[in-house]
């Protein structure tokens, strides 16, 4: 069976989402970074701004741009969001913050084409977020990459079976995958600019220049990837985090905000199908210096309540100093599927147990029906509050 | 200060020392043996401050009185280690360090100021109650894994001591699960006492217990929130868990609309069997009683399904489907071992109940799905 692989790349992604929650933005040449472009939008590439150059320079380069801090809780939502949608295309399915790989081998006749099924993916991201997708059809993930960069932005590239040498002879070295800055100066020095020039390395010379890696290489300058898509049903962690920029030292407060952390990611770990069994709570204080704890579960766990406890006890503990925290992270680690089950204890039978389940269900529901916003605990009702007050009131 | 002893008496005598000493030390204290040797011999001593662990060296050929403090890793990798059969332990005057010798080894290990070791605190002098010390041993064996592991449930992190008339009752839970054992006690205790000794106090007394049938002094003490256990060979004095143990003892059913009573061993490899098939994150079994046949079912979407009849079983009452988790179900059927058991099974939503003869009872909840459906 022919294998086939889909690759989804978010386009200008932490940009986009910035533009998308700030129509102000819209149109506007805007980068996300905090001393380095992490992202730029189109606008703004077309000053020729790119992710890794110092907002310095980018300044330089385009006194119009606007910059703007990352926030990577709301972008790991988004992601999340719009590659739940890949799981019911693809059985096995790889994904990272704004990329995917969807191994769709063996699907043709469920999906009527390959391409077809990409189109219909890219759409639904589209309808789901707003946000545009390229997308990559190849034989390997390292083809199915190299084609979805290809057809930036929203485009989708399909690389035929067998053509994958041709495609991959004409990419310039620093194209490939396992070829960074110091790879590619040392490789231009032999003269080489091109994958199809690598491809007259023999095996041994590649492995003496770069070792294991030089044996990548040499299937890589050939179209061959011996990578596939890991069976990773799930993600390897959920995690919610927020900027406090070293504001809020009230012990209330940051602990609303932790729950209200602890809600969104508990949320997003129900969608998946998911329970957990360790929280880890990551402070971050103004002078770089991070506090990091983590309190594992006896068994799995869903409930807000139970994870807000663990999260509690991991944040007691890594919050040893009275400063002003910068940003604060929760994040559910050792993940597994939830069996749908309930372990009752001997005073309950489990019919409490199984009320709760039931009520964070409903909460769920609302929610996403509604938004985040509809339905708020006792905790987190603090921050509501804080909203509502008029600046320099006390 | 200087003794020589058997190797495997000093051995076993670090062992049980070790035993109440958490891997990870908080305090350096903690990660001290007190070696001491005076007219009743050598002994052996360490604390994490919560729990105090004495016990005596057997079989020592020579003794100068004397005191040394040195870390309990050193000398308990060391004598692990040598081989010969008597070891020399002996610290020179005005100095700390201490000299280990077995045959031609020789090593000199860094040793503590032994004033710096924490005195024991003032024992409890209340009565307690006498049980043999075998007996003792079984309750611990059949009782501490059903304790709960989890740091936010501190209260049942432990095992419950319960002196009442002629009778001491040991009982562990974890909240969804719960071992009773019930013996006989040598005099009848003139009130109910009870606390609940941390687990590594009780892992320290299950060690410290020789095979013998000396008698063990339990006593008590909540007060001064304190229980010492003392047996010919050492003691161990420990602070109470505080709180209280939820009265489960009084939910623990005593009628069953199925009763299957067959050798733990069977059932034990039945399910065992079964679990073969099951995932760390789906790990149960489902135990069905219909048309005269009793069997343990498994089914995964993950590996698959099977199922395995048990044969050698005598079932009485109605037909029954119940699923539990396999941990639950085989820990209380695997410290039963070879003994015939009773397991008393309720419908889908009471506890079932392991019965070891008249002193054994093991409750413990099935697994309940969250939809409408009844099978996991």
């Amino acid at each position: 069976m022919a294998p086939w692989i889909l690759h989804l790349d978010f386009d200008a992604f932490f940009a986009s989402v910035e533009q998308l929650r700030n129509p102000r933005l819209s149109g506007r040449p805007i980068a996300v970074g905090r001393g380095v472009v992490a992202s730029a939008s189109y606008e703004a590439r077309a000053s020729g701004i790119r992710a890794g150059m110092a907002c310095a320079r980018a300044l330089r380069l385009c006194p119009r741009l606007v910059i703007v801090p990352p926030r990577g809780e709301i972008y790991r939502a988004v992601s999340e969001e719009a590659f739940e949608l890949c799981r019911s295309y693809a059985p096995s399915v790889e994904t990272y913050l704004d990329e995917a790989d969807l191994d769709l081998t063996g699907t043709e006749r469920l999906h009527g084409g390959h391409a077809g099924a990409a189109r219909r993916i890219q759409a639904a991201i589209a309808k789901q977020t707003g946000l545009t997708v390229s997308a990559g059809l190849g034989a390997n993930r390292m083809i199915a990459a190299l084609a979805a960069k290809a057809a930036k932005p929203r485009g989708l590239g399909l690389i035929p079976h067998g053509d994958e040498e041709a495609f991959v002879a004409r990419l310039p070295i620093e194209k490939l995958p396992g070829i960074g800055p110091a790879r590619a100066r040392a490789l231009r020095k032999l003269n080489i600019a091109f994958a199809a020039d690598l491809r007259g390395l023999e095996r041994h010379m590649l492995a003496d220049l770069f070792g294991a890696a030089g044996l990548v290489l040499f299937e890589r300058c050939r179209g061959r990837d011996i990578g596939p898509c890991r069976r990773s049903e799930f993600p390897r962690a959920v995690s919610r985090q927020t900027d406090l920029a070293g504001l809020e030292t009230n012990p209330d407060v940051l602990e609303a905000r932790l729950r209200s952390l602890v809600e969104d990611a508990g949320r997003a770990l129900r969608r998946l199908g998911l329970v957990c069994r360790t929280a880890a709570v990551t402070i971050e204080y103004l002078d770089g210096i991070r506090a990091a704890a983590s309190h594992g579960l006896a068994e799995g766990a869903r409930l807000d309540d139970t994870l807000f406890e663990a999260a509690l006890c991991a944040y007691r503990r890594a919050r040893r100093r009275a400063a002003a925290p910068r940003g604060l992270r929760v994040a559910l680690h050792r993940l597994a599927p939830d069996t749908g089950t309930v372990q009752p204890t001997l005073d309950d039978r489990g019919d409490r147990a199984l009320a709760r389940h039931a009520l964070m269900d409903a909460q769920d529901a609302v929610r996403n029906r509604f938004g985040g916003g509809a339905l708020l605990s006792g905790r987190t009702f603090l921050l509501r509050t804080l909203e509502l007050r008029p600046s320099g009131a006390p | 200060m200087k003794a020589v002893c058997k190797r495997s008496s000093l051995a076993e005598a670090l062992g049980v020392i070790t035993a109440g000493v958490p891997a990870q030390a908080p305090t350096p204290v903690a990660r001290d043996v007190l070696i001491s040797v005076d007219h009743e011999g050598l002994r052996l001593e360490s604390t994490d401050l919560t729990i105090f662990s004495e016990v005596k060296v057997l079989e020592i050929k020579e003794a100068v009185s004397g005191e040394a403090l040195t870390p309990i890793a050193c000398i308990a990798g060391l004598v692990h280690e040598l081989d010969k059969e008597f070891i020399t332990i002996e610290r020179e005057e005005g100095q700390f360090g201490l000299s280990i010798s077995s045959g031609n080894d020789e090593f000199k290990i860094i040793g503590h100021d032994p004033g710096d070791f924490p005195s024991s605190p003032e024992t409890t002098q209340c009565a307690g109650f006498e049980v043999e010390s075998a007996v003792l041993a079984e309750a611990i064996r059949l009782v501490a894994f059903a304790a709960s592991k989890d740091p936010s449930r501190r209260q049942l992190m432990g095992v419950a001591f319960v002196a009442e008339g002629a009778k001491a009752y040991f009982v562990a839970s974890d909240g969804k699960r719960l071992a009773e054992y019930v013996v006989a006690t040598a005099e009848r205790a003139d009130k109910r006492r009870e606390g609940i000794l941390p687990l590594a106090a009780v892992e320290a007394i299950a060690k410290l217990l020789p095979l013998d049938n000396g008698q063990v002094s339990i006593k008590i003490d909540p007060d001064l929130q304190q229980a010492v256990v003392s047996h010919e060979r050492g003691r161990v004095l420990c602070r109470l868990i505080e709180g209280q143990m939820p009265d489960y003892v009084s939910l623990i059913p005593s009628e069953f609309a199925t009763t299957v009573e067959g050798s733990a061993r069977e059932l034990l490899a039945a399910v065992r069997k079964a679990a073969v098939l099951t995932t760390r994150d789906n790990a149960f079994v489902r135990l069905e009683y219909g048309d005269g046949a009793f069997s343990v079912h498994v089914s995964s979407k993950e590996t698959g399904s099977g199922v395995v009849p048990v044969d050698n079983v005598t079932v009485s009452g109605d037909p029954i489907v119940v699923n539990f988790a396999v941990q639950y179900l085989s820990d209380g059927l695997r410290v039963m071992g070879d003994t015939v058991v009773r397991l008393g099974l309720q419908k889908s939503d009471g506890a079932a109940v392991v019965h070891g003869g008249r002193a054994f009872r093991y409750a413990f909840m099935p697994v309940r799905p969250r939809g409408a459906d009844d099978e996991v």
